[in-house]
């Protein structure tokens, strides 16, 4: 059935796109063309002058050893934000799905995390984990752990990627636990009737349904883990210490706003949207191919 | 295999109690098949056979063991879903084989099990297909295939057909009569379609609220109807029910607005306000009981229905082709007096013969 909307007038469906248009155009296509453009010039730094350069940018970007050991760290933080933003909030979509009792309350209380703004939850696990007031670190030192994310690197790095982590678990709950509740009951049952324990019900039925609700959360984690943790990174680190937690969205801004190096900056963020695109391509394509079990 | 065995179960969600103690005895290898509308507790009470539901009392005894409380695997039954419930992201075989696997079968066996489920229904060219590549009527097969591949003590059918269309609905039903012919397991299927019922049971239970109404071979459903509701829900189109006082001499009986001259004098009841019923099929033209004013007639082929009044009461004759009654005219009815059915008004259950 064809469910196409036809309008009578030509320029109402124009009108009616515009205001979307304008939020594309003025928030994505002008930057974003703006930093295609400076990714290509250098200025010096009084801004009286700019060269054009050609892809040296780029180069000497992928050549310096601190934007590769910040690619690698991206890496690992993203993966690390994905893994614990998504297996837990599985196990509490699983156990919510469960629950007869206040199952709306449960419900809401996993979900509101996720209206938290990123620098506020941010400054929520900085306070906790704070080595001199935290309450959090304070019995991890009673634990005789010389917790100090100040300081240590390993222990900073946990820190943003608790703090990230946790803001997302919300999203991906909500997102579970529709995919769980779209599995028909009578599956269940007839694996049950089958024979199937708790355990292997999950894993032979649940699990493997829900699979393209996991693919599309794992895309959309990595994507949030690279780009939209500015927030948590600077509310609580600021990339420190010693960029021990600079990742690459965190590297774009140190290096264009405070180093003022506007041309390595643009050039990093081009390869940024680049690699954004790519995620975003993959998931297109699966979602398109409609592999629904 | 195994008997099967309700005694007074009841089943309350909250304060409403949908199931209001039912007791039924399934004997080894019988196809008994539980009749009733939609909302009379007959997917419930399959449900709590199979251990999805608790009974809120009342005891499920399975070959002899009472299984309250045991889990549905470990109760040795299969079930046949309405909607199939077939694993998507499996293949026949792997949706067939699933429960063997899971109680630890030798490869083999299943191998031989699944092959000779699927060689009897028909299934082998579809065994690497996943469900969403089956028509309807395969994969009510499948389904029908995961339950016999396990060979337990019982199938349980929760209207299986509804989902097919009519010409599918004729041949599975067929196929499932030959099925349990070969098999012999023990039965229990719901529907609310009574020819459905009819065809397949060895005996049917009718349920109408929560109550078993009656249980009886299909003929015995057919012709005694312990009560007005079964009278009413077996047969198309359902028995004539006529609320009725016989007169003193108990020659004929007083309806609403008409009289109607019984063929046999019941001078039993004479007297007494009841419940009259005659089936469609078992009412003549011709003949002396009463003479109905003709609204409608509705051709059959084989058959013509001739809708008509009586006093208040709407009547249906069914008669075979032949000159077609106006509407308007008013046209002699008679019928045997063996036809007649008796109900008490009170109790609606069955008086006599």
């Amino acid at each position: 059935m064809q469910r196409r909307v036809v309008f009578p007038n030509r320029v109402l469906p124009y009108v009616l796109l515009a205001p979307q248009l304008a939020v594309t155009v003025v928030f994505f296509l002008w930057p974003a063309g703006q930093a295609m453009f400076m990714s290509l010039l250098q200025q010096d730094p009084f801004g009286l002058r700019v060269t054009f350069v050609g892809l040296a940018n780029f180069r000497a970007v992928l050549a310096d050893p601190d934007y590769v050991a910040a690619f690698w760290r991206t890496v690992y933080f993203s993966l690390a934000v994905t893994a614990l933003a998504m297996v837990p909030a599985l196990v509490l979509a699983v156990m919510a799905d469960r629950v007869l009792r206040a199952a709306a309350f449960y419900k809401t209380a996993l979900i509101v995390p996720y209206a938290i703004a990123p620098a506020v939850a941010g400054v929520l696990w900085l306070f906790m984990f704070n080595p001199a007031i935290g309450s959090l670190a304070w019995v991890l030192k009673q634990l005789g752990v010389a917790w100090n994310p100040v300081l240590d690197g390993t222990h900073a790095m946990l820190l943003v990627i608790l703090a990230a982590a946790w803001k997302q678990v919300a999203y991906n709950f909500v997102f579970f636990l529709a995919g769980l509740q779209a599995i028909p009951r009578t599956l269940l049952e007839a694996a049950a009737i089958d024979g199937a324990g708790e355990m292997r019900k999950f894993w032979t039925i649940v699990f493997p349904l829900l699979s393209p609700t996991t693919f599309f959360l794992l895309v959309v984690n990595v994507v949030y883990a690279f780009f939209d943790t500015f927030g948590v990174i600077h509310a609580v680190t600021g990339g420190g210490p010693a960029k021990a937690t600079e990742i690459l969205v965190y590297k774009v801004y140190y290096d264009g706003v405070h180093a003022l190096n506007l041309g390595s900056s643009s050039a990093q963020s081009v390869i940024l949207m680049a690699i954004v695109i790519a995620l975003t391509m993959i998931q297109f394509r699966y979602i398109e191919r409609r592999v629904h079990y | 295999m195994a008997a099967i065995e309700l005694v007074g179960v009841r089943k309350a969600f909250g304060t409403v109690e949908v199931l209001h103690g039912v007791d039924i005895a399934i004997a080894d290898g019988e196809f008994i098949v539980i009749l009733g509308p939609s909302g009379c507790g007959k997917s419930t009470l399959l449900r709590i056979v199979a251990g999805l539901e608790e009974a809120s009392a009342g005891d499920v005894v399975i070959g002899g063991r009472r299984v309250n409380g045991v889990e549905p695997k470990d109760r040795n039954i299969a079930m046949v879903f309405q909607n199939y419930a077939l694993y998507p992201h499996m293949n026949v075989f792997d949706n067939m084989a699933y429960g063997l696997r899971i109680r630890g079968m030798p490869k083999a066996e299943i191998e031989r099990r699944v092959r000779a489920a699927a060689e009897m229904l028909e299934l082998v060219p579809f065994l690497a297909r996943k469900p969403r590549e089956l028509s309807g009527g395969q994969r009510q097969r499948v389904a029908m295939g995961r339950a016999i591949v396990r060979e337990p003590a019982a199938f349980l059918f929760d209207e299986p057909l509804s989902n097919l269309d009519a010409k599918l609905r004729v041949q599975t039903r067929l196929e499932i009569q030959k099925l349990h012919r070969r098999l012999r397991t023990t039965s229990l299927f719901v529907t609310h379609d009574q020819i459905e019922a009819m065809t397949l049971a060895e005996r049917i239970v009718v349920m109408n609220t929560g109550r078993v109404e009656q249980i009886g071979t299909p003929e015995e459903v057919y012709a005694r109807p312990a009560s007005t509701f079964v009278a009413g829900f077996i047969g198309s189109p359902p028995m004539n029910l006529l609320a009725a006082t016989v007169s003193a001499d108990g020659a004929s009986a007083q309806l609403d607005g008409a009289r109607l001259r019984l063929p046999r004098p019941a001078a039993a009841f004479a007297g007494r306000r009841l419940v009259l019923g005659v089936r469609p099929e078992h009412l003549r033209l011709g003949g002396d009981a009463f003479e109905m004013e003709v609204e409608m007639v509705e051709q059959l082929g084989a058959d013509q229905l001739v809708h008509g009044r009586l006093g208040a009461h709407e009547i249906v004759l069914r008669t075979g082709p032949g000159p077609r009654p106006a509407p308007g005219s008013r046209v002699p009815v008679g019928f045997e007096a063996a036809q007649l059915h008796w109900f008490d008004s009170e109790t609606t259950r069955r008086l006599a013969p």
